[in-house]
């Protein structure tokens, strides 16, 4: 990992999105105090915690396989931070019953984990890691092991608790619709570095680079030269089309390449043969996807576009289209 | 063909029990001979509860059996966590080597190492390294690396995460390894003692050259060679030698039924 700069509010659903391998759950693991960094520094609630144990950081981690105590019933897993911290034995049992109450497990309290089914594990982790009301709570992957229909229950439980609690919550995760669903705001990483961190809209509507438009959705990527640069702002030519695009951003030269990003949504697909404005295309393939219908476009040669369109009226394989776009929903990307 | 595979099986276990069956057997004859059935009879256990030599001899077996069982333990568990924890075949060689040592060669190093080297060294201090302290640092020695093995076994399966929850939601170090790890392997390390103690019970060669010329430290296998060498063998060496082979076959079974217990 190498100049990771995150700041994570109070109260936030926070996620860290990547592939594997790009450094996130390392990132959870330093806010644990399972690994050390090399250098830089680690604030939470503002004092730094690099030199801080694990044991005394006021985070707490729920594991991505619950990591629940085999030999303890759900009762005791759940206490086990209490028991540590030396709460009063009667104060114990009020609080892990309220706690075992917020994930609807009072029912299995006297089962051992091994006794209970994956979504039922994960809450039992999740009211153990949140009974002793840590600052932050750290979820590496919390619901990968989990069955679609039932991932999709637990993310709406998780977003309501966490609003309920109003703690910061800090998650990790490779599936970018839960990242966006989930989060206030979110960072995605990329080989060991943020690639981009802010809302979910932001990142979506505003990919700073070309693996952010690609990771969060999907995209289609046009390749452009900038043609002219100065004070009132920089044109670019895009490649094969001959269209020229207005540039905002600043520190562009002439003859520079550019890659923009375009989202399948944003490209217009007209049917009905000659005389339709737009650039000529041939239908390669149709997919259809319920709320909409993609196609697979062969556009400029040796270059295919995606588009998501509305399921009527829908083109057939070979025939030829137009297709489209607003200048703004171009969106000029970096590199890498 | 079907039944005639088996044969083969059938023929080692018979010659591998053919000597126990014999030895428990002739431990219930009347007779004066061990080799000589004379009709059943209990009187042989009798005689071997009423042999008052026997009572220090059982002493021995048990304290030996015990302290050594239990240093072999700790420090056989603290051996399969550091060298599980770390990359270190040459260390893990180390460690499983004497299991692959004959024992006489484990036994005339041991009493090399403390008649030449330990009791002298001793000695000026006013310090005697007597019989007992002796062969429980015997045993000890060709005990750990079972217990190691056993426990290692058991700390494939832990989930390097529990300690780590541990720490995470407060745990020291110490209590990490207290309230989880150690109930985790708790298991495997009870069956590790079980073995320690029926190969302590049992041992000859460790025990014999362990012992210091003269004391007349005897435990039960010790005592049963003396035995036979005395009077010529009487079927009260098969009671004793019975009895011994139950307490071992107990303990065996406890071990196994603690390390299944443990995987399921």
């Amino acid at each position: 990992m190498d100049r990771v700069s995150l700041s994570v509010r109070r109260g936030e659903f926070f996620s860290l999105l990547g592939p594997s391998g790009c450094g996130k759950t390392t990132t959870l693991r330093l806010i644990a105090g399972f690994a050390t960094p090399d250098s830089g520094e680690l604030r939470i609630n503002g004092t730094r915690a690099n030199e801080v144990p694990p044991q005394r950081r006021d985070v707490n981690l729920v594991f991505q396989n619950y990591a629940l105590f085999p030999h303890l019933t759900v009762e005791r897993n759940v206490a086990f931070g209490l028991e540590i911290a030396g709460v009063r034995p009667a104060d114990i049992a009020v609080r892990v019953r309220d706690a075992l109450d917020m994930v609807q497990l009072n029912a299995v309290a006297a089962r051992r984990p091994n006794q209970l089914s994956g979504g039922q594990q994960q809450r039992v982790a999740l009211a153990r890691a949140l009974v002793t009301r840590p600052a932050v709570l750290l979820l590496d992957e919390p619901l990968g092991a989990l069955d679609l229909k039932l991932r999709k229950d637990m993310q709406l439980e998780l977003r309501a608790l966490q609003k309920k609690l109003g703690l910061t919550f800090i998650h990790v995760t490779h599936d970018q619709e839960e990242a966006l669903t989930l989060s206030d705001r979110l960072a995605v990483m990329h080989r060991g570095r943020v690639a981009q961190q802010g809302t979910p809209a932001e990142l979506y509507e505003r990919p700073a680079t070309r693996f952010v438009a690609d990771f969060l959705g999907e995209s289609n990527f046009l390749e452009g030269e900038v043609v002219s640069a100065g004070a009132a702002g920089a044109r670019a030519r895009l490649d094969g089309l001959g269209a020229e695009v207005e540039l905002a951003a600043d520190g562009l030269r002439a003859g520079q390449r550019v890659t923009f990003a375009l989202r399948p949504e944003r490209v217009q697909l007209r049917t009905g043969g000659g005389g339709v404005p737009g650039w000529p295309a041939t239908v390669e393939d149709v997919a259809y996807g319920g709320r909409d219908t993609r196609y697979r476009v062969a556009f400029l040669p040796g270059k295919s576009l995606l588009v998501r369109a509305p399921n009527a009226p829908r083109a057939q394989v070979g025939e030829r289209v137009a297709v489209g776009w607003e200048p703004a929903d171009l969106r000029l990307v970096s590199g890498d | 063909m079907g039944r005639l595979k088996f044969l083969p099986a059938a023929a080692a276990l018979a010659f591998l029990w053919a000597p126990i069956a014999v030895l428990a057997a002739y431990s219930f004859t009347a007779s004066r001979h061990a080799t000589v059935w004379g009709g059943f009879s209990l009187a042989w256990y009798a005689r071997v509860f009423e042999n008052p030599a026997l009572g220090p001899a059982l002493g021995n077996t048990l304290a030996v059996g015990l302290a050594s069982a239990t240093l072999a333990t700790a420090l056989g568990t603290a051996l399969a966590l550091s060298l599980e924890r770390r990359r270190a075949p040459a260390l893990d060689a180390l460690a499983h080597l004497p299991l692959l040592v004959p024992e006489i060669v484990m036994a005339v190093g041991l009493l090399v190492l403390f008649a030449r080297f330990l009791r002298p060294a001793l000695a000026p201090l006013g310090l005697e390294f007597s019989s007992l302290p002796a062969v429980v640092a015997g045993h000890v020695a060709f005990q750990i690396p079972y217990v190691m093995v056993v426990v290692r076994a058991r700390l494939k399966d832990l989930d390097p995460s529990l300690e780590e929850a541990a720490l995470d939601l407060g745990a020291t170090p110490a209590q990490a390894f207290l309230r989880v790890t150690l109930p985790f392997l708790a298991p495997a390390v009870l069956a590790g003692a079980c073995l320690s103690l029926s190969l302590s019970l049992d041992d000859f060669y460790v025990t014999y050259f362990c012992t210091a010329g003269g004391s007349g430290f005897r435990t039960l296998p010790l005592h049963i060679y003396a035995m036979q060498g005395r009077a010529g063998m009487t079927p009260e060496v098969n009671a004793l030698a019975t009895l011994m082979l139950g307490a071992s076959m107990g303990l065996v079974g406890v071990s196994v039924w603690l390390q299944r217990k443990s995987h399921a």
